[in-house]
């Protein structure tokens, strides 16, 4: 788990292409040993940062340290401490995945017989041994993709980028690769994780930014994210013989509710913090002698954050 | 750094080693230049030896060829988004362009060692140690030449623009040069630009290397490879820094 000691400080950070605005005057701090999640549609300026970041992209105006070193100033540096694993993976078509990763571990240090060894343990940890030497033209795409995520877990960077990691892969392999993710960060990388899956980004992420159109809207846990939605909980109870109106405006009254609609004999609350004011609420109904046949709570999800921030929706955007 | 230089040149080597095709046919197509070609023309031409001097420039010219290959790696490479990676590997800069250079120069040595074996036999080598330094011209145009590759691909940032101006350039390298004939046998405004041709030192050096007649001062030749090299490596660095950092490839 983090720390709280900043890894990546994003300070105004700009990207022009020609005329377009790709990414606008970005601030962001990411902390030492988090997985943080960059949750966006398509199109919406995460992988121009992640670029930027990486230093294969120079920005059109800001900057960002990576523990401490300048992306402009230092960019060796910067490579030095970053591995990215690409949205798009980026194999020469002729060569085999063994040839690919042995490459790349050589270029991260290993040597030799260590090189060997931990390439057939990232390719056997991602189920890709036994197709090791067929060409990466012959790769179908969740495979290709699995190569491309290799590199990183056989660089195991202080700072891993993982562009949509699970794009298609199939449900068991997005299991496996997130819980590599989680003990990569667990053996101490910083992990910033850019995705336009929702529920990846959820079970996943420590902290969660959203970016919109170039620009940073929201930042904070998914928890945080949810509860800066007003009503964004919906709390729906069942109860024998209805509410009194008074009974209706008592549960109006608690702070974190934003509006009670009575249908029949269901009482629909939308509110903040559901799992802390449930209690409450059942024992006010008890003491009132109300008798609860059903008891139905949902939390707003990161795409009904996504749409209180954009007023759009994430699915749809992508 | 040296490590880094070392796969990179590696990479590269091994790179054109898969292109076995490629390579079977371009060893055929000097095989047929030698024996039809060049033969035939022997035998219609005023100059002597002309069957030696003509394999010893053709040499040249498939060297040449072999080493600008490395631009149209590096234009499929970005057409793939693998330049992306590339940049993002924790290596220098310069130390991945010098790598790239160097790479193309020797892997186009190597990959002509056939066409040369071919030249040998067929022309012999009267003295060791000045075929050697010979050669050593031959792999600074090696080095030039992937730098004037990587010039053009990092430049023009287009598949496309590459492969039309590359062939341009072939066409008009190989021809306003001696790699075919003598410039005494040139028209003055086909031997000047001939006179300060990279080709054309590679060409009179390897033909002095090979003890044939040859025209100018090998040192000169050799003065002239080794700044073509240092030029063509600086301006590479250059473009590969400034326009392939830049993003976009059409």
């Amino acid at each position: 788990m983090t720390n709280g000691d900043v890894a990546i400080k994003i300070v105004g950070l700009t990207k022009y292409y020609g005329k377009f605005l790709a990414v606008d005057h970005i601030d962001l701090e990411v902390y030492d040993r988090e997985i943080f999640g960059f949750l966006g549609p398509n199109g919406a300026g995460k992988s121009t940062t992640l670029l930027m970041l990486t230093t294969v992209l120079k920005p059109s105006d800001g900057t960002a340290y990576v523990y401490g070193y300048d992306i402009r100033k230092d960019p060796d540096r910067v490579r030095s401490l970053i591995g990215i694993a690409f949205q798009d993976p980026k194999l020469f078509w002729i060569h085999t995945p063994y040839e690919i990763l042995i490459w790349h571990a050589k270029v991260c240090g290993y040597r030799g017989a260590e090189a060997r060894a931990v390439v057939k343990d990232v390719l056997s940890m991602l189920n890709m041994w036994e197709a090791r030497n067929k060409r990466a033209f012959e790769l179908s795409g969740g495979m290709r993709k699995r190569v491309e995520i290799a590199k990183v877990f056989i660089q195991k960077p202080r700072v891993a980028i993982f562009d949509e990691p699970t794009a298609q892969i199939d449900v068991t392999g997005k299991h496996m690769i997130w819980d590599m993710i989680r003990e990569l960060r667990d053996e101490g990388s910083t992990i910033i994780l850019a995705t336009n899956e929702l529920y990846e980004a959820d079970v996943l992420s420590d902290r969660v930014g959203i970016i919109y159109r170039g620009r940073i809207v929201a930042v904070g846990t998914p928890k945080e994210l949810k509860d800066t939605i007003p009503g964004g909980d919906i709390l729906e109870i069942q109860v024998e013989g209805g509410l009194s109106n008074g009974l209706v405006s008592r549960l109006e009254g608690y702070d974190e509710v934003s509006k009670v609609e009575l249908v029949d004999s269901t009482v629909k609350l939308y509110l903040n913090r559901v799992e802390e004011l449930l209690p409450k609420i059942l024992e006010d109904l008890i003491k009132h002698g109300i008798r609860v046949k059903s008891v139905n709570m949902r939390e707003p999800t990161l795409d009904d954050v996504f749409m209180h921030y954009t007023g759009a929706r994430l699915k749809e955007e992508g | 750094m040296l490590d880094h230089l070392l796969l990179v040149i590696e990479r590269d080597v091994r790179m054109l080693i898969q292109y076995k095709l490629f390579l079977i046919i371009r060893w055929l197509w000097y095989f047929l230049q030698v024996t039809i070609f060049g033969l035939a023309i022997s035998y219609l031409v005023v100059v002597e030896n002309y069957l030696f001097y003509y394999a010893a420039g053709i040499y040249v010219a498939t060297l040449y060829s072999t080493a600008m290959f490395v631009a149209f790696d590096i234009s499929e490479e970005a057409e793939h988004g693998f330049v992306d990676y590339l940049l993002s590997l924790p290596i220098n800069r310069r130390v991945l362009i010098i790598g790239r250079a160097v790479g193309g120069g020797v892997r186009s040595f190597l990959a002509t060692i056939p066409p040369l074996i071919f030249t040998l036999y067929i022309i012999g080598i009267r003295d060791v140690t000045i075929f050697v330094e010979a050669s050593i011209g031959l792999l600074l145009l090696s080095f030039g030449v992937a730098g004037l590759g990587i010039s053009i691909v990092s430049f023009l940032k287009s598949g496309d623009k590459t492969d039309i101006l590359l062939g341009a350039i072939d066409a008009f390298i190989i021809r306003l040069s001696t790699v075919f004939y003598p410039k005494a046998f040139m028209p003055s405004y086909y031997s000047a630009p001939a006179a300060v041709n990279p080709l054309t030192h590679a060409a009179e050096l390897f033909r002095w290397g090979l003890g044939i007649q040859s025209e100018g001062d090998p040192i000169f030749s050799l003065v002239v490879l080794m700044a073509f090299m240092i030029a063509m490596t600086t301006t590479g660095i250059y473009l590969y820094e400034k326009r392939m950092e830049g993003g976009g490839w059409t």
